[in-house]
């Protein structure tokens, strides 16, 4: 097995790589090529601002250099393996540096630091989501195959493709406009993940001679709930359908007629036998919801005001601001392999019939 | 013997032992595919749904539009609706009409009917093109004035009588009020009925919906096919790419897209095409895998035949199920993508769509236009969740059929 | 005289599917005795599956429903146990193997994890123990380097060698009554010849029953005590295996031995029983058998004209005794602990309507060939493999 998974990471590497020229392909086919900020505000600038980010786009792309120099030179500011790149443009050593994404031209700070305080919360939200929709999913697909042809069954049926079927900004929006909006009920706050006067909150919940105190902690659990609700239901839809299925289908198997011949009661036959087996298919397609979710949050981030990355992506879309856009597409996509890999590892884990070919 | 087992053995009875039956040919299964999901309530409804979507999006000139359908002026009889019909619209038409009538000719086969609606397609749009100048500037008032005038004898109006396009320059305090008896959906912030948007944004989505599928699939298709042919270096290669494209979310490989390529109609399609294809080479990849071994694929290669009819004549019927299942989906998350671009801002500006109405919905300030959001949404809701239904009663038509023989 | 192990008393299974209620098994009864391996036999669909899953009551009963008759085992009607006093039953004083060893182990566990579920389920022993016994269990059934295996997956194992684990599993807590349905089907010559030496050996040092189900002539030759032969979902001849090879009384069963090729006879094709196996949901009325039968038909071809009817089947006409076509005949001892369902056997009009209750152990003949050392099979008296369908 450690073959196995030497062998995938080996492989993630060309992946990356691909995905990087992917990227950089994007940029420099796309109308005005990879100066395209340049052009674009020809006219009202002035020149010593002109000449700054002529100056930077020199450095990063070099900007009269065939295409594929100009990629290279991307990918060498980009990576965390490289040569230094000194000021006045020159090559320095050869060694492991700091990966240098960019400068955002439109918010003038460095994109590195916009990830780096975007990221996590991105991250956070996946990171509580994956364990909820696995957990229920799994809940509701055993239960479904438990009472399965019965009415609840075949009703739960179309209720999750239903619900798979929502689209998830309509979700939020509604959301937000009843649950959170003056107008309705306002159950849960509006936008972002704090409070405002969170910075003084201490983080765990007190009682203070003023009343009750939240805290940092539950403050920000409370404007988590409706973004993770709806960031949630989709991906569980799917994967509640998922298991059902899978445990229908293995239920029919012949492996499950041996077990009950051994005398084994049926629950057990169920969740022992039928279920591990089950767990199969959803490890597998972890793989696609991975970056489904990753997705997801974009249009969740931009609803609710959360400062994640997706918003950002939006956010550098809307206001042209090409840099931070590429960058972003690199980190999600960095960050959707090393689900993938996390993803393959598992799978590997859970089947021990998977051939390594 | 195992419950599925039992009854089919004993289903199978007009009794011979078990002697291994030839494998039926596609045309057969494909008729009792198509069969069974026709059967199915959830193709039925959804395919109700789909039709009311495709009803509205070729007839929307004649549902909703400012301009009446008939108007009597001074003795004279005229039809200021059909007079601003564009070019696109002529041949929605044309191809709606004349598809019905192919689609009742049983004499020809699917793909013949098929090319038959593309030569009328290939006709009808030079000619349309050349033939038809609707009016460059839409003066939308112009009969409501005429009417409120009393210039006009008689009117026969659409049933709604808004164009989305219409701002309702006459009557500017109509902007962003709930539904009403004369605006049955509301009206949006520019002043455009909400209902006569929605089902000009009916085009768009079946637009979207099917060509963007269209250029997945064929993509999808063909690199698949290449790497399950060929296997080996192609096949390692081309597992890599798919993976470049399925590990960056596709939301965000879209926003990039966007952001560089720019939003237009054509664009977004082919936008949305280029990140769908995955799923359909996943699937066409694991046919042929399975395909090539069989004798029949051996003879039509011992035989010298070109390498694209191995691959198109022969092997793609076989293997091209799942596709078919795969699109049907495809077509449900090319419109929820369209959609939640439009949303973000990032969409369709000129022409009405789903996901820019319900952009609308949540004000800056907080103020919830429920009727921006409720209509819209549900119109994307019920149109993916009917391609949905669709797509899996096709899959439960043509998977046990395919996979159960073996 | 014995008791019997099993006794099946006029079992009736009904099955509904999509093309209405159908009878599987209809009026069935034999008895096992200990120590004795009884092979019951026939095409597939007749019934013999569905019979032997019913024994230990895992017919899901949705689609399936018990229709009446009693299973008689250790003093209690296994048919109107409760279901937690059934599941004692299941694995530990019967215990039942399968046909596709490939599909019935679980692919996620290991054997070792498996035998010992097995083994702790029915026995009060630590979960050290219960790995010793799958050992042992797995070392009997003649697996080299138990202890290994016992760590490896069923996907990294031959299909002879899951057949044996799995008849590790089935014996690993005694059972009396071994239920093996079509045990070697799947499996190679070679192998089937292993797997059913390993059987007949295990029996003999354990004296366990076994009920063999089979549609394979030789493999009953070779091992059966007594057989029951089933078509059309019931018993329609059963006799030691000596009788039965030697004076088979229904043509059903005289047509199955014709049709197996016989070494040194010279013949350009193969005989066959005409016809096709009725449908359950569309039988014949009287004898399932009659419209295929050639005892019939020659019986009508020398009858006067009132005892004959013409009946049409298929494509064509032909002319059968009508008690045949009407009458549907009881299984009656037709010769001494010989019983036979068919209305022209020997003596059928005086015979009895005994229970078929046959205490018979064939002898032991030591085999010609050592057969685990993997060779051809030379213990069969009839060269190739038989089958029946």
């Amino acid at each position: 097995m450690t073959t196995y998974i030497i062998r995938r990471l080996l492989l993630f590497i060309p992946v990356l790589l691909g995905m990087t020229i992917v990227v950089f392909a994007t940029v420099a086919l796309s109308p005005g090529g990879t100066g395209a900020s340049l052009l674009a505000r020809e006219g009202g600038m002035d020149p010593r601002a002109r000449k700054a980010i002529e100056a930077y786009y020199n450095k990063r792309y070099g900007l009269k250099d065939p295409l594929p120099v100009q990629y290279f030179r991307w990918l060498n500011e980009v990576s965390p393996i490289g040569f230094h790149q000194n000021e006045d443009g020159s090559r320095g050593r050869f060694g492991i540096k700091m990966p240098d994404l960019g400068e955002s031209l439109v918010r003038h700070r460095p994109i590195i630091d916009l990830v780096k305080e975007c990221l996590p919360i991105t991250v956070l939200l996946n990171v509580i989501t994956i364990p909820i929709i696995y957990v229920i999913a799994i809940v509701a697909g055993i239960r479904a195959a438990q009472k399965r042809g019965k009415f609840a069954d075949i009703g739960m049926g179309s209720v999750l493709l239903g619900l798979w079927s929502f689209p998830q900004m309509l979700a939020g929006v509604l959301a937000i406009g009843f649950l959170a909006s003056r107008q309705y009920a306002k159950l849960f706050p509006t936008n972002g993940l704090h409070d405002l006067r969170s910075g003084s909150m201490p983080f765990l919940p007190a009682f203070t001679p003023v009343g009750f105190n939240p805290g940092w902690m539950l403050d920000m659990g409370w404007h988590l709930v409706l973004p993770v609700l709806c960031l949630c239901y989709v991906s569980f839809a799917f994967l509640a359908k998922l298991e059902r299925g899978a445990m229908l289908e293995n239920i029919a198997l012949d492996y499950v007629r041996t077990a009950r011949a051994k005398g084994l009661p049926e629950r057990t036959v169920l969740l022992r036998h039928v279920f591990r087996n089950s767990l199969i298919p959803l490890i597998t397609v972890a793989v696609n919801i991975l970056p489904a979710l990753l997705g997801g949050a974009v249009v969740i981030e931009s609803i609710f005001g959360i400062d994640g990355m997706g918003k950002l992506t939006v956010d550098a879309a809307l206001m042209h601001d090409r840099e931070l856009v590429l960058s972003d597409a690199l980190v999600l996509g960095f960050v959707g392999i090393v689900a993938y890999l996390v993803a393959d590892i598992a799978y590997v884990l859970a089947d021990p019939r998977v051939s390594y070919d | 013997m195992t419950n599925a087992a039992m009854a089919g053995s004993l289903a199978a009875m007009p009794g011979e032992a078990p002697r291994p039956e030839p494998a039926p040919s596609p045309r057969g299964l494909a008729r009792r595919a198509v069969d069974d999901t026709l059967a199915s309530w959830r193709t039925k409804t959804g395919l109700a749904w789909i039709a009311i979507v495709a009803f509205c999006a070729v007839f929307a000139p004649f549902l909703a539009n400012s301009y009446p359908l008939a108007v009597k002026m001074n003795g004279n009889w005229s039809s200021p609706a059909i007079k601003h019909l564009t070019p696109v619209d002529w041949t929605l038409l044309v191809v709606a009409f004349c598809g019905v009538i192919t689609l009742g000719l049983s004499r020809l086969t699917f793909f013949r009917k098929l090319l038959v609606l593309l030569l009328i397609l290939a006709v009808e749009l030079p000619l349309a093109f050349l033939f038809v100048h609707p009016p460059i500037v839409d003066v939308f008032q112009e009969y409501r004035d005429l009417q409120r005038q009393g210039r006009l004898q008689a009117v026969i109006g659409c049933p709604i009588p808004y164009s989305p396009t219409d701002r309702l320059r006459d009557h500017p305090d109509a902007r962003l009020t709930p539904p009403s008896r004369e605006h049955l959906f509301g009206v949006d912030m520019n002043g455009s009925d909400v209902l006569s948007a929605m089902i000009h944004a009916c085009r768009i989505a079946m637009a979207i919906g099917f060509i963007s599928t269209g250029i997945a699939v064929v993509i999808g298709v063909v690199i698949g096919g290449l790497m399950g042919y060929f296997v080996g270096w192609v096949d390692l290669f081309g597992m890599r790419f798919i993976e470049v494209f399925e590990a960056i979310p596709t939301l965000i490989l879209l926003i990039t897209f966007v952001a560089f390529f720019g939003h237009n109609l054509y664009l977004m399609m082919a936008i949305i095409g280029l990140t769908g294809w995955t799923g359909n080479a996943r699937f066409i990849r694991a046919e042929y895998l399975r395909l090539r071994n069989q004798d029949f694929v051996q003879a039509t290669i011992a035989a010298g035949l070109p390498l694209r009819s191995i691959l198109f004549r022969h092997m793609l019927p076989n293997g091209v199920s799942p596709v078919i299942v795969s699109a049907t989906f495809g077509i449900a998350s090319a419109i929820l993508f369209e959609s939640t671009l439009s949303f973000l801002g990032l969409g369709l500006i000129d022409e009405p769509s789903w996901g820019q109405m319900l952009n609308q919905a949540a004000g800056v300030s907080g103020t919830f236009t429920w009727w921006m959001a409720v209509f819209p949404g549900l119109g994307i809701f019920l149109t993916v969740f009917a391609y949905n239904l669709i797509g899996e009663a096709l899959r439960d038509a043509l998977d046990p059929r395919l996979h159960g023989i073996e | 005289m014995q008791q019997p192990l099993l006794e099946i008393k006029n079992l009736g299974i009904g099955f509904s599917t999509e093309r209405g209620r159908i009878q599987p098994v209809r009026d069935v009864s034999f008895s096992i005795y200990p120590a004795q391996t009884f092979a019951l036999v026939g095409e597939s669909g007749c019934g013999k599956s569905v019979t032997s899953l019913s024994i230990l009551r895992l017919i899901p009963e949705p689609p399936g429903k018990y229709l009446g008759g009693e299973i008689l085992f250790g003093g209690r009607d296994l048919l109107k146990l409760p279901e937690h006093e059934m599941r004692s039953v299941r694995g530990k004083e019967i215990a039942m193997i399968f046909q596709e060893p490939m599909t019935s182990l679980n692919p996620v566990y290991t054997i070792g994890d498996q035998i010992a579920e097995a083994v702790t389920l029915h026995q009060h022993v630590s979960q050290d123990q219960a790995y010793r016994i799958a050992e042992d269990a797995l070392h009997d059934v003649g697996i080299a380097d138990p202890h290994r295996r016992l760590r490896e997956y069923p996907h990294q194992m031959s299909g002879g060698m899951r057949q044996r684990v799995m008849i590790a599993m089935a014996l690993s807590c005694q059972p009396k009554l071994l239920i093996a349905d079509e045990p070697t089907t799947a499996l190679d010559v070679t192998i089937q010849a292993q797997i059913l030496e390993l059987l007949r050996k295990l029996q003999r040092e354990r004296g366990m029953s076994i009920l063999l189900i089979t549609h394979d002539l030789g493999v009953v030759a070779e091992n059966a005590d007594v057989v029951a032969v089933m078509y059309a979902s019931r018993i329609v001849e059963v006799a030691t295996v000596e009788d039965l090879f030697d004076r088979p009384q229904h043509p059903y069963t005289e047509g199955l031995f014709r049709s197996v090729p016989k070494l040194g006879r010279d013949t350009e094709r193969l005989e066959t029983i005409p016809g096709q196996v009725p449908n359950p949901a569309r039988f014949p009325s009287g004898c399932k058998f009659h419209t295929r039968c050639p005892r019939t038909r020659a019986l009508a071809a020398q009858s006067q004209p009132q005892d004959v009817v013409t009946i049409h089947t298929g494509e064509e006409q032909a002319k059968v005794m009508r008690v045949c076509q009407q009458d549907e005949p009881d299984l009656r001892e037709v010769l001494p602990k010989h019983w036979a369902a068919c209305h022209f056997a020997e003596n059928f009009a005086t015979a009895a309507q005994t229970v078929p209750q046959l205490e018979h152990r064939r002898e032991v003949v030591p085999d010609m060939v050592d057969v685990s050392a993997g060779a051809a099979p030379g213990g069969s008296g009839h060269a190739g493999n038989f089958t029946v369908s």
